[in-house]
């Protein structure tokens, strides 16, 4: 069936949420889309994804925003659905040193998943939960992003802190790199994870 | 299939979708959602404008008189205007000459404004203007200046004219308009010359309405950045775009044909030529005029006459007329004109200032007066409006935008398919619990175990599910699993229910028994155009002698079950032992010498050389399952075979434990190559003897030896040699396709038929009979 797009959009870019598991995720991408909050927000036993308007510059932008598993043996399964994306969130925990720890095992993902090896890619940095105590100096996370080419920003789903603003940069730098906007336009071909994957099937589902 | 595909496109074709329709009706929504919603984003600042209307009569005022214009725009107390909106009539002679060609005009209209310039900021004053633009029409002339703190905030300047003189149409009479953004306020600035002489109301009131309905701002911008429109409604069609405008009648939609009454407020200022009514004599208005009586002129003013009767400036305001008619002096006097060779006149307003807000509160006139220029025939008219100005706060806007993109949002998340999961869990008496790991226990070698998961639509839409593969896989799960169904549709909150069963039979078991695969897998359950969700499926394998190579069960002294066997220490054995073609048990298992027979066939060959030697049909009856099952666990966990389980169950164990083996008690490249006659029988059979492994040869011998007690006692067991050696050809010759299938021998041996291989068994049977028949060993 011919897929209609009933919102009308300038680009459509694929974001995707990555980082260990508990970090926050599935919250960011609730207070984000929902501007709500669960304390008791269940672990994502998979990949889902939301879909997101927003405007900037005049330009109306929608994301599909993709929520990864954060546990450790879902972490090959999860690094397929890079591909495609113009940007990566990787999220850790101010408040769990570990999940900080861990970013360069997510970042290497990254690298060997993503389309072009990752170069292009818009890659920003969270240091989610701040409203709690500190284990990660906000410096040396800053230090960490810097030397990775990424962004950095720290955030808290829980207070809305920064949350929006997570969003935006990544869409306006998106939106600096002429390389990334190719495809993102409607009506032309785009990279479609599901259809690949779909097509490599084992069979035995309906035509 | 492909003529389906056919019919569904031309279905599609039919159904009407224009994106950009859809694109245009949901921006309006939105916008109209937000102007709901304006109080929550907007401030208000107030700003002073000065609109000015003179009456130049062709002169233009010297160089060294400029500062006199001072008096006129400029108030007697308080602050500077913010904007000031000049409009001038008359700047050139209304010859037809000025009206056809617009070389004079445009150089008065350049006088006229480096003059204001020059007063405006005259180095006197602190405050700095700069013009916004300039727009002429022949004799009429409006200018906009704007304090120069201001000018970032001035967008969107559109410029019209529209001649409503001679022929209807020409430039002696008529209006030019400018638009602009102020802040987030749309203004409109309107200077007019209407139709002459006192008799000629209608005409003053025709050219009014001309001016509103033919001033159309859509040339492009004079001046200011234009905000760009959000874009994104796709490639709007002719079409679509005529439609929208001339059938649904949205204007603003487009951004197309903005009129004059389009904006917040209108300042209208001109020679409006309007008179006192004809009722009025003229020497009763020098006589009034005298006494300063100027209410009951007011009165008589026609065009306060015509607002009161509806005919025209509908909607506007004008302060009351608190100053003398401005209209008509002797030129450079104070005195009207009523010198006798000249045309005897009645003083009239013609020169007006009126505005029009669509929240009339928003605007206050402070002050509306003349002043006293004695330049043309004229006297100049000025009103200062306090006007409040809309100021969008950015952030604000975004998050009121944000709310209602929001709802947008939820309605396109709605239309996703969304399920819940729930595993039925045995060990919680059948409660549901939400997780993703079906965990089957404890799982048996040829014992089924079965575990559900019932899959729930929570959405508004269908969902269609189905199981796809791992990215580089083939299969959507390990071999030793089955689902039921694989795919499937559910409408909304409809409940289906996804089977799970695990059977690890000969082909898995050798992998799990070695620790090279485990009971471990996870699925991809995906929700078209939803979610994907992981479903762990796992259990612990119950380590079993079943499905084993002979060499790793002979070397194991202890039950199979409790051998410390991780996939981990299998990899680290296997690389030190690269050498091996076939996986071994590692050499910490071995308990010591290797065995002569694996110790679960002796037990088994044990119990029934002891309990079944007389049991009638001994190897053709079926065992019971559950005995069969209690059976093998004993053999793997060491613990004693029971003493009342029957012997057919014994039998089928050990039927089914020899026909389990990774490789058979016979190896496939011993099977003869050539008919075996009773010629070739008793040298062949040597040989063979000879060649088989020491192990092999141990469990053949023993197993003949075995089956040669039991057709002792054929005539209560029933068992007659040809029974025995079909049994044998069944159980110890390659008889699955592991056996056949992975052995290096078949790949480096010569091709076989199946002809051929069915004569092989055939000559089988013959050495078979003969081992049972006759004592070679």
């Amino acid at each position: 069936m011919a897929v209609r797009e009933p919102e009308p959009y300038d680009h459509l870019f694929k974001l995707l949420l990555i980082g260990d598991a508990g970090v926050g995720k599935s919250s960011i991408l609730l207070r984000f889309t929902d501007d709500a909050f669960d304390d008791h927000q269940q672990s994502t036993i998979g990949v889902d994804f939301k879909v997101k308007m927003i405007e900037v510059d005049h330009k109306r932008i929608k994301m599909t925003i993709w929520d990864t598993a954060g546990q450790e043996r879902f972490r090959t399964l999860t690094s397929s659905y890079y591909r495609g994306a113009q940007g990566i969130i990787l999220v850790y925990d101010v408040n769990r040193r570990e999940s900080f720890e861990n970013l360069n095992h997510w970042l290497q993902e990254v690298e060997v998943y993503s389309t072009g090896g990752g170069r292009e890619i818009v890659k920003v940095l969270v240091g989610n939960k701040v409203d709690k105590e500190r284990m990660v100096p906000r410096e040396e996370a800053e230090a960490w992003a810097r030397s990775k080419g990424m962004l950095f920003l720290e955030a808290s789903a829980k207070t809305r802190t920064g949350i929006r603003q997570v969003f935006l940069e990544v869409v306006q730098k998106i939106l600096d790199n002429p390389s990334l906007l190719t495809n993102t336009a409607p009506g032309r071909p785009r990279v479609n994870l599901q259809a690949d994957a779909a097509a490599k099937g084992s069979g035995g589902y309906c035509c | 299939m492909t003529s389906l595909q056919t019919a569904a496109a031309e279905m599609e074709k039919d159904v009407e979708f224009d994106p950009a329709a859809v694109s245009i009706i949901r921006q309006h929504w939105i916008d109209r959602q937000l102007k709901k919603r304006e109080l929550e984003f907007t401030e208000y600042r107030t700003v002073t404008v000065f609109c000015g209307t003179y009456n130049v009569n062709a002169k233009i005022i010297a160089d060294e008189e400029v500062q006199r214009l001072e008096e006129w725009l400029f108030p007697d107390a308080g602050e500077l205007a913010d904007i000031f909106a000049v409009g001038f009539q008359e700047v050139v002679d209304l010859n037809a000459v000025n009206v056809a060609m617009d070389g004079k005009s445009q150089q008065r209209a350049q006088a006229w404004q480096d003059k204001l310039d020059a007063v405006l900021n005259n180095k006197r004053r602190e405050e700095r203007y700069v013009l916004v633009a300039e727009r002429h029409l022949v004799g009429i002339l409006l200018l906009v200046f704007v304090k120069g703190v201001h000018s970032k905030k001035v967008r969107e300047v559109y410029g019209a004219s529209v001649g409503v003189g001679l022929m209807g149409m020409a430039g002696n009479k008529g209006g030019v308009s400018m638009r602009l953004k102020f802040y987030d306020s749309y203004l409109c600035f309107v200077c007019a010359h209407l139709a002459a002489h006192r008799e000629n109301v209608e005409g003053r009131n025709s050219d009014f309405t001309n001016i509103l309905q033919k001033t159309i701002f859509v040339d492009k911008a004079l001046s200011g950045e234009a905000d760009t429109p959000v874009t994104g409604q796709g490639d709007v069609t002719e079409e679509t775009r005529k439609y929208f405008s001339e059938v649904l009648d949205v204007e603003s939609t487009l951004q197309t044909g903005i009129s004059i009454l389009d904006h917040d407020v209108v300042f209208f200022m001109g020679d409006l030529n309007y008179r006192l009514d004809e009722s009025v004599d003229t020497e009763e208005c020098f006589a009034k005029l005298k006494a300063h009586d100027l209410d009951f002129l007011q009165r008589y003013d026609q065009l306060n006459m015509e607002r009161i009767q509806g005919r025209v400036f509908s909607g506007f305001s004008e302060s009351p007329l608190n100053f003398l008619p401005t209209y008509k002096y002797q030129p450079g006097t104070s005195s009207y004109e009523r010198r006798p060779e000249k045309k005897l006149r009645c003083p009239a307003w013609c020169d007006r200032i009126l505005w029009r807000a669509k929240e009339p509160e928003q605007v206050r006139c402070l002050s509306y007066r003349r002043a006293e220029l004695g330049l043309s025939d004229h006297k100049p008219v000025a009103a200062q409006l306090l006007t409040k100005v809309r100021m969008v706060v950015k952030a604000q806007r975004q998050e009121v935008a944000a709310e209602i993109h929001r709802l947008l949002d939820k309605v396109e998340n709605d239309q996703h398919p969304k399920v819940t999961l729930e595993v039925f869990d045995n060990s919680t008496l059948g409660s549901p619990r939400p997780l993703n790991t079906i965990d089957f226990g404890l799982v048996r070698y040829g014992v089924e175990c079965r575990q559900a998961l019932t899959i729930t639509n929570v959405s508004n839409v269908a969902a269609h599910f189905r199981f796809v593969p791992k990215l580089e896989e083939e299969t959507i799960c390990k071999s030793w699993l089955s689902i039921q169904p694989r795919f499937g549709m559910l409408l909304p909150n409809e409940v289906g229910q996804i089977n799970f069963k695990i059977l690890i039979d000969l082909k898995t078991a050798k992998m799990l028994n070695t620790g090279r695969d485990l009971l471990d897998d996870i699925l991809i359950l995906r929700l078209e155009n939803g979610q994907d969700f992981f479903l762990s499926v796992g259990g612990t394998y119950a380590r079993s002698a079943f499905g084993m190579d002979l060499e790793d069960l002979a070397s194991c002294h202890g039950p199979v079950r409790f051998l410390p066997l991780t996939a981990a220490k299998w990899s680290q054995f296997q690389s030190s032992t690269s050498t091996a073609d076939k996986p071994h048990l590692p050499p910490t298992s071995v308990g010591g010498p290797t065995l002569s027979v694996p110790k679960e066939l002796w037990r088994l060959v044990d119990a029934l050389y002891r309990r079944g030697l007389t049991e009638k049909d001994l190897f053709i009856q079926p065992g019971v399952l559950t005995e069969v099952e209690g059976v093998r666990e004993a053999l793997d966990t060491g613990e004693e075979l029971e003493e009342n389980v029957s012997v057919h169950s014994l039998t089928e164990v050990l039927l089914s434990f020899l026909t389990s083996l990774a490789s058979p008690v016979i190896p496939r490249n011993l099977l003869p190559s050539v008919e075996i006659d009773a010629q070739i029988l008793r040298p062949w059979t040597r040989r063979f003897l000879e060649q088989l492994p020491p192990l092999n040869y141990n469990i053949f011998v023993y197993l003949v030896s075995f089956f040669r007690e039991v057709l002792k006692y054929h005539e209560s067991n029933r068992l007659n040699t040809e029974k025995l050696a079909t049994i044998c050809s069944k159980t110890l010759l390659p008889c699955n396709e592991l056996h056949w299938g992975d052995s290096v021998e078949v790949a480096s041996g010569p091709a076989v038929g199946k002809g051929e291989e069915h004569q092989r068994l055939q000559s089988m049977q013959v050495i078979f009979h003969y081992f049972l028949t006759t004592s070679v060993f």
